[in-house]
């Protein structure tokens, strides 16, 4: 029968009590502390503080263990929180050119300014499983061997480095009065400005990002891209109360930051020139910014004017569809009861049916 | 929650509402009533004490409606003698161009002509039209405006003192591209009544 | 401003934190009192508005939910109904939400509530003046799926421009002999703008019509709010020689012997046995204590069901 839709105030209790059961499972296994999340986890920790646009590491541990490492859910849970935190004022841009590096790849130049810097990266990993990590007694790695120079600090950007040649095109720059666009404040409205698009799709889902980037590679609106530089580590972040007059710094994030360099052909205004694609995230997501940074270059194709024809160019179909909170939401209420509209189909259905059949007897005769 | 810093005269800023939720609550509640029902006459704000010339009822149409994300015009009186209050109370910037403002605030009612002069949206984002709150001498039920449209059920009158001889006029040309239009709330004193742009009013 | 935090009481040992007052924050409710004030005034357009995520997630009533959030107060009783009834989860799940962020009382009853919010259908018994009826709505827009640009429908709406619409109504009237749109039907609302009523059946379309009630729907993950003020035309489109029909059952209402009101149908065995009942519970509740009867008056309902469900839960 029909009954589980019918569900009441006890039924919701208890299946909450069942959830938190199944969640904490086997009570033999100590508790998984949000510590080790933060530690072990870091990568999903990142993810879940991108998505759920907000930077505190404690939280983002929080949400994916309530979640039991639903990493959409914990997104959610994140997002809804941090709905209801006061704004206390708009930090100053970060420095990116003054972050402190623990990683700076650059697929264009073999050696460059401050060189390349590997660090911690799953590239050059074999993809065999590492039994001794199935052994909780071995805890602790072979050290890592310090570098035998310190990394520069303020590494210049391979994208300052050409444009100070004016091969790339000049980064637009906008007053300090304007106001940043705000999605979580506004809605979306279209055309979209690239402060708009950018926060969309920062807040976007990493597999959403990944797959419209992916199909622009694969020649549905081809930007031709060279990974100019990707960098992660540490920028100090700073605001400016009104009434002190100075900005003053409120502590570091970490940050992953991909600028794609995309040919452009030039038009007869301008000479060819490379154009820019852009990614951040926070921590270490580097998939995710690179996947932005390829996005954000297929959205610009109607301020470049190019012919937008490819998904990836569609600025309503992009920006509209990033967000796995709202996208999940959507498609998880398919479960909730639609009988009454179901019932009206099946109403029309059997009427249309019964005249079918009608007409097709009195053809007969 | 973040408010501009207090001006240097804050003492001697009346103060808002006692309870900002509850009140707030209440009061759109009223006000949700009156434009979704053209012609009602709600009480509003009898419990504040604005500095004159701004009338209760505007008092509480501001501490409800009003804050930072809306711009906000006021006619020089209300200007001169309110205008820390508006800004201490709701955080609202004032604007000096009448069609950047999402709300006006006129002391009396000759000071809101040309209405064309505000915001009247466009096609596409008619809800950007203002909402004028205009100071009148005072609102009966029952008299000379007869008001039809949406939220009545026929027609309802009412009678406004205080209106330049040409107002209802000026405001049916201001509203003839409809979706395009200005919305209005009379007040005066704690009394208030809500004229949205689909109100069809007619001089009987 | 200070903001009036209440416990989140009502339920034992809920969290650390108290919120403010039917939850959202007092900026966020100026912002979308706004909206509505703007909806109200040019009925049946969709006002775009700065939608919070909310701890619901989108598509599960968060449009509703926040109107109603920056609607209701301390003296308002609230009933929340899904398909009708007030006893599907997640009715019940809003209900418990506004109870324990608001601390308001909640009624069964149309009659007795001030603010009703509902998904997918309006009460049967006729609403009052003075009654607001909030509609939790998926997809806003009317034309979506005849177009999907926002941009575009946008300027349509602007045009008055609908004729698509009666072209796809009318290419069913060609294929099947009739309009094959069973619920969320069209309306066109104070003669102007082209309205979707959320996804209710358009068996419940004639109840807009004129409604001394205060209609407002949210769309949370769409970020539209729009309105129908009381006393105000919509009327569902149809065509001069095909003109506007609601569905019919050939049953009554197995409990409650009602004959005009929606049934939903229900599956008793394998064999294709199916019995009809009343899809408003509250309304069918008051007919049987009036002492109406339909022919299976002792067949279960959903609240005997519900016990079953909550001990194999």
């Amino acid at each position: 029968m029909y009954v589980a839709v019918k569900g009441g105030e006890k039924a919701i209790e208890n299946s909450l009590k069942l959830l938190a059961e199944e969640r904490r499972g086997d009570s033999n296994v100590p508790v998984l502390t949000l510590e080790q999340i933060k530690s072990q986890m870091a990568i999903a920790v990142d993810r879940v503080m991108t998505e759920g646009s907000i930077y505190d590491r404690d939280l983002a541990a929080l949400a994916i263990k309530q979640a039991q490492g639903d990493i959409i859910e914990a997104v959610f849970l994140l997002r809804a929180y941090r709905t209801t935190l006061p704004r206390f004022g708009v930090s100053k841009p970060v420095d990116t050119a003054k972050m402190a590096i623990r990683r700076r790849i650059s697929a264009t130049y073999k050696d460059l300014p401050g060189g390349q810097v590997l660090g911690p990266t799953y590239d050059y990993t074999h993809r065999l499983l590492d039994f001794d990590l199935a052994d909780h007694h071995v805890n602790r790695p072979e050290a890592a061997p310090t570098a035998p120079r310190a990394v520069a600090d303020g590494m210049p950007r391979v994208t300052d480095i050409l444009n100070s040649e004016g091969l790339i095109e000049e980064e637009a720059t906008e007053p300090e009065t304007r106001q940043v666009a705000d999605l979580t404040r506004e809605p979306l409205d279209f055309p979209a400005d690239r402060d708009v698009r950018l926060q969309n799709l920062a807040r976007g889902d990493e597999g959403f990002l990944l797959a419209l980037g992916y199909s622009s590679q694969r020649g549905y609106g081809n930007t031709h891209p060279f990974a100019g530089e990707i960098r992660m580590g540490k920028v100090s972040v700073e605001i400016e109360p009104e009434e002190l007059g100075f900005a003053i710094d409120i502590g570091d994030i970490q940050l992953t930051e991909c600028q794609m360099i995309n040919q452009f052909q030039g038009t007869a205004e301008t000479p060819p020139q490379f154009t820019r694609g852009y990614g951040l995230a926070f921590g270490q997501c580097e998939r995710k910014a690179m996947a932005m940074a390829l996005v954000d270059r297929s959205l610009r194709s109607r301020e470049l004017g190019e012919e937008t024809t490819s998904p990836a160019q569609d600025e309503e179909f992009v920006l509209y569809h990033t967000d796995n909170v709202e996208a999940s939401g959507f498609l998880q209420h398919l479960k909730l009861p639609h009988y009454v509209d179901f019932q009206s189909e099946l109403e029309l259905v059997r009427r249309l049916r019964g005249e079918y059949e009608a007409r097709r007897q009195q053809t007969a005769e | 929650m973040t408010r501009l810093a207090a001006p240097a005269t804050r003492r001697e800023i009346p103060p808002g509402f006692a309870d900002p939720v509850f009140d707030a609550q209440s009061i759109f509640r009223h006000v949700l009533t009156a434009m979704s029902e053209p012609g009602t006459i709600i009480h509003i704000g009898g419990e504040l004490d604005p500095p004159s010339p701004l009338g209760h009822a505007s008092a509480a149409l501001a501490l409800t409606l009003m804050d930072f994300e809306t711009p906000i015009w006021l006619d020089g009186p209300v200007a001169a003698a309110a205008s820390d209050w508006v800004r201490f109370h709701c955080g609202a910037p004032l604007t000096q161009t009448e069609s950047e403002a999402t709300f006006a605030i006129m002391s009396e009612a000759p000071n809101c002509l040309p209405l064309t002069r505000f915001n009247r949206g466009t096609d596409e984002y008619p809800e950007h039209g203002a909402t004028l709150i205009i100071q009148v001498v005072a609102i009966e039920a029952e008299g000379t405006l007869s008001l039809t449209g949406p939220g009545i059920d026929g027609s309802r009158s009412i009678d406004v003192i205080g209106m330049p001889q040409d107002f209802w006029e000026q405001r049916a040309q201001t509203n003839s591209l409809f979706p395009r239009g200005v919305d209005l709330i009379l007040t005066a004193a704690e009394v208030a009544v809500a004229i949205p742009r689909t109100t069809f009013v007619e001089p009987m | 401003m200070n903001e009036q935090t209440i416990p989140a009481s009502g339920t034992p040992a809920s969290g650390k934190t108290g919120y403010n007052f039917a939850y959202l924050d007092e900026q966020t409710k100026r912002m979308i009192r706004r909206t509505i004030l703007k909806a109200v005034s040019i009925p049946g357009y969709q006002v775009p508005f700065g939608s919070r995520e909310m701890p619901l997630p989108y598509g599960w009533g968060t449009g509703g939910i926040q109107v109603t959030a920056s609607v209701i107060g301390p003296d308002d009783t609230l009933k929340v109904i899904d398909q009708g009834a007030d006893d599907t989860t997640n009715a019940v799940s809003i209900r418990r939400f506004f109870a324990r962020t608001a601390g308001v009382a909640t009624t069964d009853e149309t009659g007795e509530a001030t603010v009703i919010q509902t998904r997918h259908r309006i009460p049967e018994e006729p609403l009052k003046h003075g009654q607001i009826l909030v509609y939790q709505v998926p997809i806003p827009e009317p034309l979506r799926w005849l177009e999907p640009r926002e941009s575009e429908t946008r300027k349509m709406h602007a045009l008055q421009e609908y004729g698509v619409m009666y072209v796809r109504l009318y290419e069913d009237i060609s294929k099947y002999g009739h309009i094959s749109t069973a619920y969320d039907y069209p309306v066109i609302v104070n003669s102007r703008y082209l309205m979707r009523p959320s996804p209710i059946p358009k068996f419940d379309n004639p109840k807009m019509d004129n409604n001394p009630a205060l209609q407002l729907f949210g769309a949370g993950r769409e970020k539209r709010i729009y309105a129908v003020p009381p006393y105000t035309s919509v009327k569902s489109l149809d065509f001069k020689d095909y003109p506007f029909e609601i569905q019919k059952w050939e049953e009554d209402c197995a409990l409650c012997g009602a004959e005009n009101s929606f049934l939903d149908e229900i599956i008793i065995d394998d064999q294709g046995g199916r019995m009809f009942v009343c899809s408003d519970s509250d309304y069918c509740q008051k007919r049987r204590e009036a002492g109406y009867r339909g022919k299976d008056p002792s067949a279960p309902r959903g609240n005997e069901l519900l016990d079953d469900a909550a001990e194999s839960a």
